[in-house]
């Protein structure tokens, strides 16, 4: 019957960037990965731990001084296998506390550009190719039709985003312990921790839920912009706010305009009183479990978001521009 | 029996342009009523108030409801086919039908797959896939798996070839038509549906010019071609309308009573298409043509 899914798959069979582009990327990041993982790290990193010394047996079999010597090289060997391949202490640490926000946030970049050109293509194809009047002839109303767009830009999309990040994540992680497990280098690699795992999910939705709440007027500006346009809707979606910033400079010498787009733009952590460094990919090091995660969770506060003006008035501006577009699909002659 | 669509002083204007100037006609249930008139006649701008398509001025219901206000009711008893590019041509065949199914109430899944069944067109293809014929033929099997009340056709047969337009109307009057659906049509090929048409309205320059049934047409309006020596005598008669073919003259008499004029020469019913002629060639619209039928309605 009349439900929601319907219409969001109707997205997904008529916008096919919308699932092809994100699987394409996510491949390349995989791949990229795995080439990274298995093709260019050198083999002296992945040796088996036995081969470069003696095991603890047999080691407990030397006397002291013997000892010694042995671990003194094994150490020396380390560093020249290190020096010699130009990755030091910093750079390992990079890789082996690569985030897995990060992978998420490789995805979610991608598909904000993905969820731009949808937006201000789906209501504009409709009226293109003349079959706003197949939709106009069954029982959907203009709420409906604009309102599944909005979910899938709004709810699915994100939702997808957090998803595949999540197993992206995790294949990483499988390929991660199938070439360092029981290596030198697996030996400075943090166990994969379902709870990390777990985590990184729950903050991806968090920070998700606030770019939803945040971002949500350019979606709604996006949405009025493909059911304005009669022709060329990407400029009429990119050249108002860039005509009212060039206007604004050139008359008042001021920069009001761009000053306001640009905090919609970023300003979004600052609401979550979200310290940004945290998020920012190789600035800890060390065997202990992700820290990122945990300092992200712990500083990350929604009341920031739920209490601030500004996220209302642009939630209201959101629903003005929703209802706009509505209005205007409803009753725009399409001769 | 209610009407299914009252118009009452219906109006509308592209700026200063009047398109639709006043217009009155009534819709009985389970009557196949053709809108006919030439280009830029309003036909289209008529049928897009009924399906609450465009705004206008004036009293118009559709099975009780305002096409303004209540279109989304309204859209589930009334369905359209405005012409055949509007299918989407990214859609495969199975998507139309599982889309159709899952919003339209009256949809009746397994009707349209029996009537695809029928034809060449495959269900993963995409309508780009699809010949301009077959696109007709989908859109065809989507409409007529849906019981609805109201059935509004804008040139459905728009660029077909002659065995399509046949085929389609034909489809339309067996697997559809009853007594309890009212189908409205417009065309140019006037000719082609006459014979599956209970009612004519015809239109011109945004005013209604004839609204008849088809069986009260052959009573009220008559063709003669005057034999010699009596042309004169039929002219005093006065005609609505006419021609010369061949050296000879054809005259189109509307209200003057057969037996009147067969003494005058050969008499005959006019095709819908002679009076779509007669009455659209005419440069008085506003002639009051309509009013003697509007009982007959």
């Amino acid at each position: 019957m009349n439900s929601m899914s319907i219409h969001i798959r109707r997205e997904f069979w008529e916008h096919r960037s919308l699932w092809i582009a994100p699987a394409v990327w996510v491949s390349i990041i995989t791949l990229l990965f795995a080439w990274l993982i298995f093709a260019v790290l050198p083999n002296e990193l992945t040796n088996d731990v036995n081969v470069m010394g003696p095991d603890s047996h047999t080691m407990s079999q030397l006397d002291e001084k013997d000892r010694h010597e042995v671990e003194s090289a094994i150490a020396n060997a380390n560093q020249e296998t290190h020096k010699h391949h130009g990755m030091d202490d910093e750079d390992r640490d990079t890789f082996i506390s690569f985030s897995p926000l990060a992978i998420t946030g490789l995805v979610t970049a991608f598909m904000c550009v993905v969820v731009f050109f949808y937006l201000i293509d789906c209501l504009y194809a409709e009226r293109r190719d003349r079959s706003i009047l197949f939709w106009k002839s069954l029982p959907i109303s203009d709420a409906q039709v604009v309102l599944s767009k909005l979910a899938v830009a709004m709810v699915v999309v994100p939702l997808g985003v957090i998803l595949v990040a999540g197993v992206v994540q995790l294949l990483i992680a499988g390929m991660v312990w199938l070439r360092f497990h029981g290596t030198v280098l697996g030996a400075h690699i943090p166990d994969w921790s379902l709870v990390t795992w777990f985590k990184s999910l729950v903050v991806s939705l968090v920070l998700g839920l606030g770019g939803v709440l945040w971002y949500a007027p350019i979606a709604g500006y996006l949405l009025l912009a493909s059911s304005w346009a009669r022709r060329n809707v990407f400029l009429w979606a990119v050249l108002p706010p860039v005509a009212l910033i060039a206007l604004e400079g050139f008359f008042f010498h001021t920069m009001n305009v761009l000053r306001f787009v640009g905090w919609r733009f970023t300003g979004y952590t600052q609401l979550l009183h979200l310290d940004p460094s945290v998020l920012s990919v190789g600035t800890r090091t060390g065997k202990d479990d992700l820290p990122h995660i945990t300092d992200v969770l712990a500083q990350l506060d929604m009341s920031g978001m739920f209490l601030n003006l500004e996220v209302w008035i642009g939630l209201a501006a959101t629903a003005a521009m929703v209802f706009a577009a509505i209005r205007l699909r409803r009753y725009r002659d399409e001769s | 029996m209610t009407a299914i669509i009252e118009a009452r002083g219906l109006t509308k204007h592209y700026g200063d342009t009047p398109v639709l100037r006043g217009v009155d006609f009534n819709v009985a249930p389970g009557r196949i009523v053709g809108l006919i008139g030439p280009n830029g006649a309003g036909k289209t701008t008529a049928i897009k108030a009924i399906l609450g398509l465009t705004s206008f001025d004036g009293e118009l219901k559709v099975l009780g409801l305002d096409p303004r206000t209540q279109r989304n009711a309204l859209m589930k008893e009334v369905c359209f086919i405005a012409d055949v590019a509007v299918l989407p041509r990214w859609i495969t065949v199975k998507q139309a039908v599982d889309f159709t199914a899952g919003v339209h109430p009256r949809f009746d899944r397994k009707r349209a797959e029996e009537f695809l069944a029928k034809t060449d067109i495959k269900m993963h293809k995409k309508v780009r896939q699809l010949s301009k014929g077959m696109v007709t033929q989908l859109h065809l099997a989507l409409i007529l798996a849906i019981d609805a009340k109201l059935l509004v056709l804008d040139e459905p047969t728009l660029g077909l070839d002659l065995l399509f337009r046949r085929a389609f109307y034909d489809n339309l009057l067996n697997d559809y038509f009853n007594k309890e659906r009212t189908i409205l049509v417009t065309t140019h090929q006037v000719e082609e549906i006459e014979n599956i048409l209970t009612d004519v309205l015809f239109i011109q320059r945004g005013k209604i010019a004839l609204d008849a049934q088809m069986e009260t047409l052959g009573e009220r309006f008559v063709q003669l071609v005057p034999s010699a020596g009596n042309a004169e005598r039929a002219r005093s008669l006065k005609p609505f309308y006419q021609r010369e073919v061949f050296g000879r003259v054809a005259m189109l008499f509307d209200g003057v009573k057969d037996s009147e004029l067969a003494s005058l020469g050969e008499t005959r019913a006019p095709s819908v298409a002679d009076l779509f002629v007669a009455l659209m060639g005419r440069s008085d619209a506003d002639d009051k043509v309509a009013s003697p039928a509007k009982e007959a309605a």
